[in-house]
């Protein structure tokens, strides 16, 4: 056990000759004396990393799926066991199934592109029935800030020694939406999704987040209920320092919504798996990023839970995306984030608007935090196309307090 | 008490069989307590994505209990979880990862409550650039070298039970260990000078 993590303020020379006594039996690999101060960042940063997630409870979890067999579909065992149990452990051999799928169809060769093998996150390749992604995957790459290289395998990788690892030209990236709580009206919060672009090959992170803006900015997707507030404006550029993100826009947005702002600084932050402030710049020489955003200051998500609630949308699905395909003839699973009321979701499946499925489940935690969910659909999924609709309906009333609806085909 | 016993003795190797019941819904019960966090924890550093690690972890404990009277009778019961819970980490990287999902969990790692760098004020407190660089470089290493390390410095593994969690021997292990930290090192150096 690690039981004497260092604290973050040690510093290397102070350095304990002591840690390897408790050890076990063999010692550890001497390591040169330029390395030990090394060893202590790597200690104090992985335990600290470690401690940044409370893992969830599954014993209960564990003892329902071991016990229904490896051969036990996620659905069959449902008359068994407690409802709450279910989901967890439905989900679990799913995604057993699902890993095994992967497994086989993923093909042999590198391949630049994720067809196929992104039913879970991210939207395929533009078919001709499939319209509603061609706006995911029509971002242009050509203005991206670095040399943006072809797809092609000769161009020499930055130094990073992952051997084996593919040249890829698709990805997944997370974009915020501007969209109604409920409905097709009210106030406009953001919802997160994750949608697939083209970005550079070899991958930068900073071409992830200018695809993942160019999204945001885009076209909204065919079906959803969002609002676009940056037609005819470009984002340019987008740069990563150590301490600031800079956004370079060809011009701010006349749109009054309020979050436009914010909208681009939550999908920037999130593509750049970073949460530093933004700044952002306006290459017209523009003033204002959005009405009553000055383009002189700079602007990061809130950390408040309740503030954070009053800028995103309380039910977020992250799997399956929005058009994706999925596996038919099982359950599906779908993931998301909540921030709900006593942590209750509910959802439904329609079929030509008629509901042939639902249920409800619970996210880790209750408003207003925000915490995952998962569920499993409790019977598996005839080929066609489906309405996936999760959300938070009033104890008081029944009313819909907040929801997010998806269409997923089943093949 | 073997609960006790199993947490004391944290990652090394294990109770005698005799010391864990039988009966594998009970044998499984006591080892998750004991390090059914530590495993999750595990799993997050090597996939950066919790719901993931903690899919990775369930599947380990099923896997044991399934198997539950050969895995006691071998005597390398938390041996057997830590081999389990690493080689499903390699497998959901190789298999449902692809580079959509490292992504997707990049992402996670910025939005996700409890998952990075935008959680309570308390994880802000705690985190430091420093460390985030120290991680990130982390992730740029080859994927044994990572383990290694994480099963080094987080797990406090020794050299050989490394090589045995990994399958691999301890040569590699003390290779694997001294070219991450030499290419950790160049991070660190960056860190002190700044």
């Amino acid at each position: 056990m690690n039981t004497d993590p260092i604290r973050p303020g040690q510093t290397p020379a102070e350095e304990p000759t002591g840690r390897t006594t408790s050890r076990p039996a063999d010692p550890p690999t001497p390591i040169g004396e330029g390395l030990a101060p090394v060893e202590d960042r790597l200690r104090s940063a992985l335990d600290a990393d470690a401690r940044s997630i409370a893992p969830g409870d599954r014993l209960a979890a564990i003892l329902t799926d071991a016990h229904s067999g490896p051969g036990a579909a996620a659905g069959s065992a449902s008359n068994r066991h407690h409802r709450w149990v279910l989901p967890a452990a439905a989900a679990a051999a799913a995604v057993l199934v699902a890993g095994t799928v992967w497994a086989v169809n993923r093909p042999p060769s590198q391949t630049p592109l994720v067809i196929g093998a992104s039913t879970a996150v991210g939207t395929p390749e533009p078919t001709p029935s499939a319209a509603r992604s061609s706006a995911a995957t029509s971002v242009p790459t050509q203005t991206a800030p670095r040399p943006s290289a072809p797809s092609a395998t000769s161009t020499p990788a930055p130094p990073t020694k992952s051997a084996g690892s593919p040249v890829t030209a698709s990805a997944s990236v997370p974009v915020y939406y501007l969209g109604p709580v409920v409905g097709a009206s009210g106030p406009l919060r953001l919802f997160r999704e994750f949608v697939a672009a083209q970005v550079p090959s070899p991958a930068v992170p900073s071409g992830n987040a200018l695809a993942a803006l160019r999204l945001a900015m885009g076209p909204v997707p065919a079906g959803s209920r969002y609002h676009s507030a940056w037609t005819g404006v470009t984002a340019e550029a987008v740069t990563r320092g150590e301490r600031l993100i800079t956004v370079r826009l060809s011009k701010g947005t006349q749109d009054a919504s309020p979050l436009a702002t914010e909208q681009l600084v939550w999908t920037v932050q999130a593509a750049l798996g970073a949460a530093l402030p933004v700044r952002f710049e306006l290459a017209d020489g523009g003033t204002e990023v959005s009405p009553g955003h000055a383009a002189s200051s700079t602007y990061t998500r809130p950390a408040d839970p309740v503030a954070v609630l009053d800028q995103v949308a309380p039910i977020w699905v992250d799997e399956p995306a929005r058009g994706a395909d999925v596996p038919a003839g099982r359950p599906l699973t779908v993931k998301g984030v909540a921030s709900t009321f006593e942590a209750n979701v509910e959802w439904e499946l329609l079929r030509d608007g008629r509901r042939v499925d639902s249920g409800f489940t619970t996210a880790a935690e209750a408003a207003p935090a925000r915490a995952t969910y998962r569920f499993t659909t409790k019977k598996p999924l005839a080929s066609g196309t489906y309405t996936l609709r999760v959300f938070e309906s009033s104890a008081k009333d029944g009313s819909i307090a907040a929801e997010q609806t998806l269409v997923v085909t089943a093949r | 008490m073997p609960a006790g016993q199993l947490s004391a003795s944290g990652s090394s190797e294990a109770p005698g069989p005799s010391e864990l019941p039988t009966d594998p819904d009970a044998a499984v019960t006591v080892l998750y307590e004991a390090h059914w966090h530590r495993l999750v924890r595990l799993a997050w550093l090597l996939l950066r994505d919790q719901l993931a690690a903690e899919d990775v972890v369930q599947d380990a404990f099923v896997a044991t209990h399934r198997s539950w009277s050969s895995i006691r009778d071998s005597g390398r019961v938390v041996g057997y979880l830590q081999t389990a819970v690493v080689n499903g980490c390699r497998s959901v990287q190789r298999h449902s990862v692809v580079v959509d999902r490292q992504n997707a969990r990049e992402a996670a790692a910025a939005d996700a409550p409890g998952r990075g760098s935008h959680g309570s004020a308390e994880t802000q407190v705690l985190r430091s650039a420093e460390r985030d660089a120290v991680l990130r470089a982390l992730r740029t290493l080859p994927e044994r070298q990572r383990e290694v390390l994480v099963l080094r410095y987080y797990s406090d593994l020794s050299e050989a039970q490394i090589a045995q969690a990994l399958e691999i021997s301890p040569g590699a292990v003390k290779t694997h260990a001294h070219r991450g930290l030499t290419a950790l090192r160049r991070t660190v150096e960056l860190l002190e000078l700044s």
